[in-house]
């Protein structure tokens, strides 16, 4: 729990929620260089493809499916349509990492805020609350995107929207559940005692306390939100050719692993190291934010 | 024609045998089995009348004879018909019925034929073959609208003799009579009342095996019809018709032995794995059947412009896409009629034989004068049904058509959703397959005639390309007929109505267990004589 409202003017200044977390971040090995890799895997999908001598959609007219070589300039090879393989591996993490940061993002904001509301509140208001996720949950997500489709057409920002409004549902379950066990607790409590307002208790006391179990969850979901991704573009419902996702050049290269097993293993190696540093930067983040393990 | 999905991979699949109940199950097989096939696409109806891709007619073939059938080797041979005369001016076809029945014990009679030939070319049917019987008397005038179905000249003299009287002799006649939407149907069914005749339980066939059971997105499944008129002849059990549309799944089921048959089932990027490691179910050979982009040449769009068309007609290497991306035996094609017809046309793209550079310099100066440039780029949707290959196809086209300053917006839709797009119109341009069904360049020709399906789907309508193809099936000698469908075919390839890519081949896997399969150029496989070697259980 945080000290600094409750500090005497005369003690040291205590640090911040966020100081002392990024302090103790900045201690976890594991994290810090998950963190970099991150960095520089974002870095390469949104630079990289200007420093390659090919484009998204450039066809190499003499080579067609050929294994990753340094002479002919594709450093991990082609697809079936001639199309260099790194070149559309760094588009589709384009893709990729904005789905799933912009709909993490989005859940995490609605879905947080909502739990956290609904479980301190209580009472009717919850009760109303969630029933409304309820109703959410009972809406077909195909469905969903379809009708989006529909009204809206073709377009890529449909699929952040479409998973974004789903995803909130699962992290505002959670969070109410955690809202509900710790509204009892002393500190709450006491905060209350001290006249600390209820927006502030929910921001300040509340949700720092449930930041474990939600960063876990935040883990599992992006990798959920990219296989989503994936999912609807095999569908014909998310990306176009020549435009591609990591979900989408998996599903084309587990059809000729046989044959040209680089299709499938170099945006692999890219989505799994993606999500390897995103498991431990989670962890990492769960140790610094958690107030009780200070 | 039939629309066909090139490569839908229509697996004659899995054998599951099943034990023997001990009937008298014709000679050889002690254990009578159901054929698993993997058929492609979902069937979007089974009324061998509505159907439109050879997904569904491989099924409906099963249940329905036509008078006239193919035999295994796709030969005409006697159907519900035992014999049948034609008359000397060649104007006159009289068919003698065999004694046979429908699965629910009616006589099948004349009568049928007359119902099922006059529903055929009703309007309200809808069928997209019905201008290959324009030649029988009243048949277009019916079909337009201006004459009552009663006037057709189709008559039962008694129940089981049929005259049909064409307006002038017809080359191709009695191949338009194996067509499946030539088959009689149950006249006493149809007129019943009854809301859907096709429902399995409701619907009664003719044919070797009978529908008993349609679950939808998964199998059609159907078993020996003991009513048969040759049922002793046939081998199998039954057969599962499974919906896969994917062609890596379908080579993926055949490999794991769930399927015996499957069609079109190796996708290009495995072809030569296929060819070293299943060699003894590989089944390659010509295919009558044109793999074409449609051109949507209604008024507004950039297609309506002749020289756009023709831009990107030279702009696209052929021979990039069936030696390179395909490698499968494709040829690469400057034509509409497929070269492996029987009695071939001559007609080809005039540039055919320049080299691609002087082709692409004519593209852009075309372009350039239709007003589209590096400052004004030709945007255009190109869409096609979802399948490996024909995204490979389509994506490099549209690779050959960027430098040109042609901005395709690829589009890929589910079959059915896709190709019901084509016939209202609603596309840009799309992939199509034609597959012949009659082996005659008429049946190609006469998709861009008026009444027929290209033309209905293109807005494509030349009076004068209407005529040639008109007089071609009235001349019966072969060299002046020959001339008269090039000249038509030539008038298309000149108006540059469509992209011509390459003639099919066909591809399958049947297992070395099937029997009596042989590979056909129409792609017909009469399930009747076909049998499995059913040792394992």
């Amino acid at each position: 729990m945080s000290t600094d409202s409750l500090a005497p003017t005369a003690a040291p200044v205590g640090d911040s929620l966020g100081r002392d977390a990024w302090r103790r971040l900045s201690q976890n090995r594991a994290a810090m260089a998950s963190l970099w890799l991150l960095g520089l895997m974002t870095l390469a999908c949104f630079i990289g493809p200007w420093l390659t001598p090919w484009g998204l959609a450039d066809v190499d007219w003499n080579a067609f499916d050929v294994g990753p070589t340094l002479e002919g300039g594709h450093w991990l090879g082609t697809d079936a349509n001639g199309r260099d393989l790194l070149t559309r591996t760094l588009y589709g993490g384009q893709v990729s990492l904005s789905v799933a940061l912009v709909a993490t993002f989005v859940s995490l904001i609605i879905g947080v805020l909502y739990g956290a509301v609904s479980g301190y509140v209580g009472g009717r208001v919850d009760n109303l609350m969630m029933r409304f996720v309820d109703i959410m949950y009972s809406l077909p997500f195909m469905f969903l995107v379809i009708l989006l489709m529909v009204v809206f057409g073709r377009n890529i920002f449909l699929i952040y929207a479409a998973i974004g409004a789903v995803e909130w549902l699962d992290m505002a379950r959670i969070v109410r559940g955690q809202t509900l066990a710790l509204k009892q607790r002393e500190f709450v409590e006491a905060a209350h005692a001290l006249g600390v307002k209820d927006g502030k208790i929910v921001t300040r006391h509340l949700i720092p306390n449930a930041i474990g179990p939600v960063i876990v969850y935040v883990t599992l979901t992006v990798p959920k939100v990219i296989l989503l991704e994936s999912f609807l573009s095999f569908l014909g419902l998310g990306v176009q050719e020549p435009l591609t996702s990591w979900g989408v050049l998996i599903s084309e290269g587990a059809d000729m692993m046989q044959t040209s097993p680089w299709m499938l293993l170099v945006p692999s190696v890219f989505l799994a190291l993606t999500l390897f540093c995103l498991n431990f930067l989670g962890d990492g983040l769960r140790d610094a934010l958690d107030p009780k393990t200070r | 024609m039939v629309s066909m999905d090139a490569f839908r991979p229509l697996a004659l699949a899995g054998l599951m045998a099943t034990t023997s109940l001990g009937l008298c199950l014709p000679a050889a097989d002690a254990q009578a089995a159901t054929l698993q096939v993997g058929n492609g696409a979902e069937p979007s109806t089974l009324d061998p009348q509505k159907v439109s891709g050879n997904w569904e007619s491989r099924i409906t073939r099963q249940l329905f004879d036509r008078l006239v059938n193919y035999g295994p080797d796709g030969a005409l041979v006697p159907g519900l018909a035992e014999s049948w005369e034609l008359s000397d001016d060649g104007r006159v076809i009289t068919f003698r019925l065999r004694e046979a029945q429908w699965s629910d014990g009616e006589p099948i009679t004349a009568d049928d034929a007359v119902f099922a030939l006059q529903r055929l070319v009703t309007p309200a049917t809808a069928n997209h073959n019905a201008n290959l019987y324009y030649p029988i008397v009243n048949a277009r005038a019916i079909n337009t609208g201006e004459a009552e179905p009663e006037s057709l000249g189709v008559t039962a003299l008694d129940s089981r003799t049929l005259e049909i009287r064409l307006s002038e002799p017809t080359a191709y006649f009695l191949q338009a009579m194996a067509m499946t939407e030539a088959a009689p149907l149950p006249r006493h069914l149809l007129t019943s009342g009854i809301e859907d005749w096709t429902r399995p339980g409701t619907m009664v066939a003719s044919g070797p095996f009978v529908l008993t059971d349609w679950k939808p997105q998964d199998k059609v499944e159907v078993e020996r019809n003991p009513r048969y008129y040759a049922a002793d002849e046939v081998a199998l059990e039954g057969v599962d018709f499974h919906a896969i549309e994917d062609t890596s799944a379908l080579m993926n089921r055949f490999r794991s032995g769930e399927l015996d048959i499957a069609y079109g089932a190796v996708p290009s990027a495995r072809f030569e794995w296929a060819q070293e490691n299943l060699s003894e179910s590989l089944r390659v050979g010509p295919l009558i059947g044109s793999y074409f982009y449609m051109l949507n040449l209604r008024e507004g769009t950039p297609l309506s412009d002749e020289r756009v068309r023709e831009a990107l007609n030279l702009a696209l290497d052929r021979e990039v896409i069936t030696e390179r991306l395909l490698g499968m035996g494709q040829t690469p094609s400057y034509w509409f009629v497929p070269r492996t017809i029987a009695s071939p046309t001559s007609a080809s793209l005039d540039f055919h034989d320049q080299d691609m550079d002087s082709r692409r310099a004519r593209a852009r100066e075309l372009l350039d004068q239709a007003g589209y440039g590096p400052d004004r780029p030709l945007e255009l949707e190109l869409s096609y049904n979802t399948l490996e290959d024909h995204k490979k196809i389509a994506v490099a086209i549209a690779a050959m058509w960027r430098p040109l300053g042609v901005e395709i917006e690829l589009v890929n839709r589910e079959a059915a959703v896709h190709f019901a797009g084509l016939r209202q119109g609603d596309f840009e341009i799309a992939r199509y397959g034609f597959v012949a069904t009659v082996n005659d360049p008429y049946d190609f020709l006469n998709a861009y005639a008026a009444g027929g399906s290209a033309a209905a789907s293109t807005g494509y309508a030349d009076p004068e390309y209407d005529a040639l193809v008109e007089a071609s099936t009235h001349e019966l000698d072969a060299d002046r007929r020959a001339a008269l469908m090039s000249e038509a075919e030539q008038r298309l390839l000149e108006a540059d109505v469509m992209l011509p890519i390459y003639d099919y081949v066909v591809v399958n896997l049947v297992s070395p267990d099937v029997k009596g399969w042989q590979p056909t150029t129409l792609d017909v496989h009469p399930l009747r004589y076909v049998s499995v070697d059913a040792d394992a259980p």
